[in-house]
This record gives C-alpha cells, structure tokens and sequence, in this order.
C-alpha cells in the first residue's frame, strides 16, 4: 500500500475547514497510510455470503408520535459556548445546502 | 414569448431546472421523536439524535415515508423499494453530525412531472428526475461580533427534495412549476407548503444557449430561493448576466450563487473548484428502505384529485375559462368551496357568477384581512342564495356588494337582510316615473340640450334617477322609463 498523496491529505483537511504546516501534513500522511493498512486487512478475510445484512428483516419504521421532552439544558450542557439557548460558535459566512 | 437578445442581435433560449426542498407535514422529525413544530425556542425541540450525539441511531418516520410515498404516485412517478440511504458528508456549525443522511444513487422514487400553463406557452409538461428523503440541517445566525448561533430545532426535520429536468425556458415557466409543484404538495398534504417558515425552498439551475442549438451552457446555481417573486427576479437577471458574459465573447466558469433580494444581484457564493466533494455512502444505520407494495398501493389511493384535473374538470364540465379554472383551483379549499356552490346551481351563467364573485369579491375580502382560503366567513348556501336575489331582479349588482359585504360578517339569509335594510330593488314603473319626472323638472337646461342633441347628458340622468332611489332602481326599468319620458318615445 502506497502512503495516500500529500496533496489528497491536504485536500481532506480542507473538507474539514483544517489547515496543517507540512510538518503536520507529513505526519497525517502517514496516519492515513497506517489506517489504510489495517482496513486493508479486513479485505484478506474471505468474504461469506449472506452475512452482511438480514435482508429478511423489514425496515424497522417508528410511530409518527413526539415523545421526546425539551431538554434544552441538557442539549447545551457540553456546548464550548452559549448564548442564551443558542450554540455559540466561530463565525462561519456562506451558506451551505 | 419573450425573446432573450444580446448586443449583438443574436438571440438566447435560457433552460432552467428546479430543485425543491419540501417539508413533509409529520407530527415528528424524519429520525427522531421530537416535534416539528415551528416557532419554538432556539434549541427547545431537538434530542441527542438530532443533535448528533454519539452512540445514537436513527430510526426512520413511517408516517414520512407514506407521505413521501403520497407525493411520488400524485406526481406519477415510480417509486423504488430498496432505496438506500446515505451519508453526504460535508463540515459546517449547523449540521451537528457531520453529515446529512440523504439518499444517493437509489433514490426513493424516479420519473414523474408536472403539468404547468403559462400564458406565453400554454400547456407543458415538466418532467421529474428524481425525488429522494433526507433530513434538514440546523439554523446558524450571525451575531455580528464573530460569532455564530446555532439553533437545531430545525434539524431533523423530515424533506422531500424534488428535483426537476432541465425543461424550463423562461422565468414564468420556472414560478408556474414552483406554483403547481406547491398546489401539489398542498392537495395532498404532504406538505403545507409554507414559505415563510421554510417548509418549501427551491435551488435553481440556470444556463443559456443559442436559440435552435442543443447543447447546454454553463450553468448557475442559485440557492435557497424562498419566494416565488424571488425565482423569477433572480433568474432574469441571471439569464441577462449570462447573456451578456456569451454574448460579448467572455466564457463563465461554472459557480454557485445567492440571491440578494434588496440589491436585486446575484453573489458569487463558491466556484467550481470548490464544489463540495460529498463523499457518499451508504448509511450504516439504516437498512434499505423496503416497501410492501400493498402499503404502496394503499398510499396511492389517498391521493385526491389534484389541481390540475379539477381545472381541466372545471372547464369542460362547468364551461369556465382556463383563467378562471386556475384561480379557483390553485388552492384545494377554495376549489372545494366553488364546487359546494357550484352544485347548488345548475347553469353555464350560474356558475361562471359564482366564478367572479370568488375571484373578485371573496378573494380581495381574504387578501385585505390576510385570511386564508379555509378561512371564508360566507358558506356557500348564501351565496348563491345572494346570486339568486341578482337572477331574480330583487336587487342590483351595487346593492349586492352591500349585502356581500353584511355576509362577510354575518352568517344570515341574503334575503333578511334585504328586507331589513329596506335594499329591495324598485322595478315598479309608476314610481320610478314620478322620480324621473321630477329629475326632468329640476333640470330643464339639460333636457334641453340633451334633446337637442347632446345625448351623452344621458348619463347624467341615469346618475341623478339613482341617487334618488339610493341605488336602488332596477337598472334596466330605469333605463326603459328614461328612454320613454325623455326620448318621448312613448
């Protein structure tokens, strides 16, 4: 297994609104390999049919009912920063879908 | 038809195609038992699922699933059992997870359209690619002082996301779809179609050609549109924008943008280079989603008549113009009410009345106090029971405004209240008469010239004889008496 391009580690963290030195990049560069490696083992397994899901088993669905209670506090509990009921977060402009 | 021209004289066709983010009308969210009701307190109505705590799982809405079901057999499509699921992955504050669980390659329903009428093309249909079921994303504000509030009572929420060919060719076309797909929705609740609170949002995919050429330009993508005004204001000036970049030799890169509604511009949001790279996959947590086609084929048969057909049913049967057909069939209960009216009457003329006094009267009464079509304080009995008091010559169209206008606050026969108020229309010749002679008297300088000639004074006297009778001579009597005593041809 080849260690993934430094260019697609950097275009991952860019995903994830990360920025890294190429220090840091060089080191996730080979994290990545590493992982890469163990996920690698799993695919030496021989594969066994019908193992993977129940397709037997029918969709489990739920109620249209609300159960749930409003537990705003416990919700914000481990929020880093709070305003109000809000989530307070770095500023980040420009919507998304 | 309007025709897009550049400087240089060549012309454009620009085409256009929709995606639609509907709310489905569920009690709770699409994975999670919290409600869906709007307005609450930032972050009142969200659990650890839909906050996206670790260790949680998702368990899929029934009630979602049968609606988004609903809409795919009253839009014709083919709905897929075995669709799957799956994670669009992508970084921001208000998207809790991470991801959104959507649906990728197997979607829930493919094919389908929309029948649209739009007075520059007519009838047209609109096809669909695909409606799939995904959960919204959560509300970020900006507080002005670098920092964000997020709110994830909105996240969760269970979408339809509806998405068109690209089969428009003008602005209009595009609000018409955005019309009849809303209608749709609204029929069969599926959704309520709300703008306002962000039940019903549209994207919109934009390029021009050369008239007669087949390929595509490069596209635009606008995104979030929640107004009808809006798509049309934001797509004319994307289409001149586009012209004139192609027009003048320029190339444009492919970008995605907003629309600014107070500066009537579009804003460049992202370009191609930074389009999202969502890396699908199948949702772990979910099973595909397998449908009993006995369950399918029960949803189908909850799908009423929808507007289109009315319409279509409405011309042919009641003989009403197209235009009118479409106002009294855009929202369900009005055509409701037309109809409970219109089955109390019998007649071409009957019915076409009963068309203008809901397009004029009902509706300028429910857009002045902003009620909604549910919302008519008149039933139906009564007013065909005021069209009757007109039919019959027992008042005038001016006097039954006035009783239209007493209905409107009181649920009493039309005919009491012309009988109290005293409003009955007089037809009796002798006592219109005695008026017209009076009028004649008082003004003999103008019975003079009118018969001399001057006959647009004729007005005049029609005016004078009924504020006399405070509006309440019988037009036609006073017209033939007038034209007996002042014409002298009696």
């Amino acid at each position: 297994m080849t260690a993934p391009d430094p260019s697609a580690v950097a275009h991952v963290a860019g995903l994830a609104r990360l920025k890294f030195s190429d220090e840091e990049l060089r080191l996730f560069q080979q994290e990545f390999a590493a992982i890469l490696e163990m996920v690698e083992v799993l695919e030496e397994l021989p594969a066994v049919e019908g193992v993977d899901t129940d397709s037997s088993a029918p969709t489990p669905m739920r109620p249209d009912a609300v159960t749930n209670a409003n537990l705003p506090d416990a919700m914000l509990a481990n929020a880093p920063d709070r305003e109000g009921y809000h989530f307070r977060v770095p500023a980040v402009l420009g919507g998304e879908d | 038809m309007t025709i897009w021209t550049g400087a240089s004289g060549t012309e454009y066709e620009p085409v256009i195609g929709l995606e639609v983010h509907a709310q489905l009308r569920t009690a709770s969210k699409l994975f999670c038992a919290c409600p869906t009701v709007f307005g609450a307190e930032p972050n009142h109505h969200c659990c650890p699922v839909c906050t996206g705590m670790p260790g949680t799982l998702p368990v899929i809405n029934r009630r979602a699933v049968e609606l988004a079901i609903r809409l795919c057999t009253a839009v014709g499509g083919t709905v897929h059992s075995g669709s799957v699921f799956s994670r669009k992955n992508y970084f921001y504050p208000d998207l809790p997870n991470g991801y959104q669980i959507s649906q990728f390659d197997k979607p829930l329903c493919t094919g389908g359209g929309v029948w649209i009428d739009t007075e520059e093309t007519g009838r047209k249909f609109i096809r669909l690619t695909r409606i799939h079921m995904e959960n919204d994303a959560g509300k970020s504000s900006h507080s002005g002082d670098g920092h964000s509030l997020v709110d994830l009572n909105r996240s969760g929420m269970p979408l339809c996301e509806i998405v068109s060919e690209a089969d428009m060719r003008s602005p209009q076309e595009a609000m018409a779809y955005m019309k009849a797909l809303r209608s749709i929705l609204r029929y069969t609740e599926v959704s309520d179609g709300n703008m306002e609170e962000g039940s019903f949002r549209c994207d919109a995919n934009i390029s021009v050609r050369v008239m007669g050429t087949e390929p595509f330009g490069t596209k635009s993508e606008l995104k979030n549109i929640n107004s009808f005004r809006f798509v049309g204001q934001a797509l004319e000036y994307e289409i001149r924008r586009h012209i004139d970049v192609v027009d003048s030799g320029g190339s444009l890169e492919q970008d995605t943008r907003l629309w600014d509604s107070k500066k009537h511009v579009t804003m460049f949001m992202r370009g191609k280079e930074d389009a999202h790279d969502y890396r699908y996959f199948p949702e772990p947590d979910l099973l595909p989603l397998d449908l009993d086609p006995s369950w399918v084929a029960e949803i189908a048969e909850t799908v009423p008549e929808l507007a289109d057909e009315r319409s279509q049913r409405f011309q042919a049967d009641l003989g009403l113009p197209s235009y009118d057909a479409g106002v009294l069939t855009a929202e369900r209960e009005l055509a409701d009410y037309f109809e409970e009216a219109a089955g109390m009457v019998s007649t071409p003329d009957e019915w076409k009345a009963l068309s203008n006094w809901i397009m004029g009267d009902v509706l300028r009464r429910l857009k002045e106090e902003n009620l909604d079509t549910t919302a008519i304080p008149i039933r139906p009995q009564r007013l065909v029971q005021l069209l009757a008091l007109i039919t019959d010559g027992v008042i005038s169209g001016k006097i039954a405004k006035k009783v239209f206008d007493e209905l409107w606050e009181h649920d009493v026969d039309p005919a009491t209240i012309v009988e109290d108020r005293g409003w009955k229309q007089v037809s009796d010749t002798a006592a219109i008469d005695t008026i017209i002679q009076s009028i004649l008297a008082d003004n003999p300088n103008e019975v003079e010239e009118y018969r001399a000639g001057k006959t647009k004074l004729r007005g005049f006297f029609v005016g004078q004889v009924m504020r006399a009778m405070r509006g309440q001579g019988n037009p036609q009597v006073v017209n033939q008496r007038l034209s007996a005593l002042l014409d002298n041809t009696n």
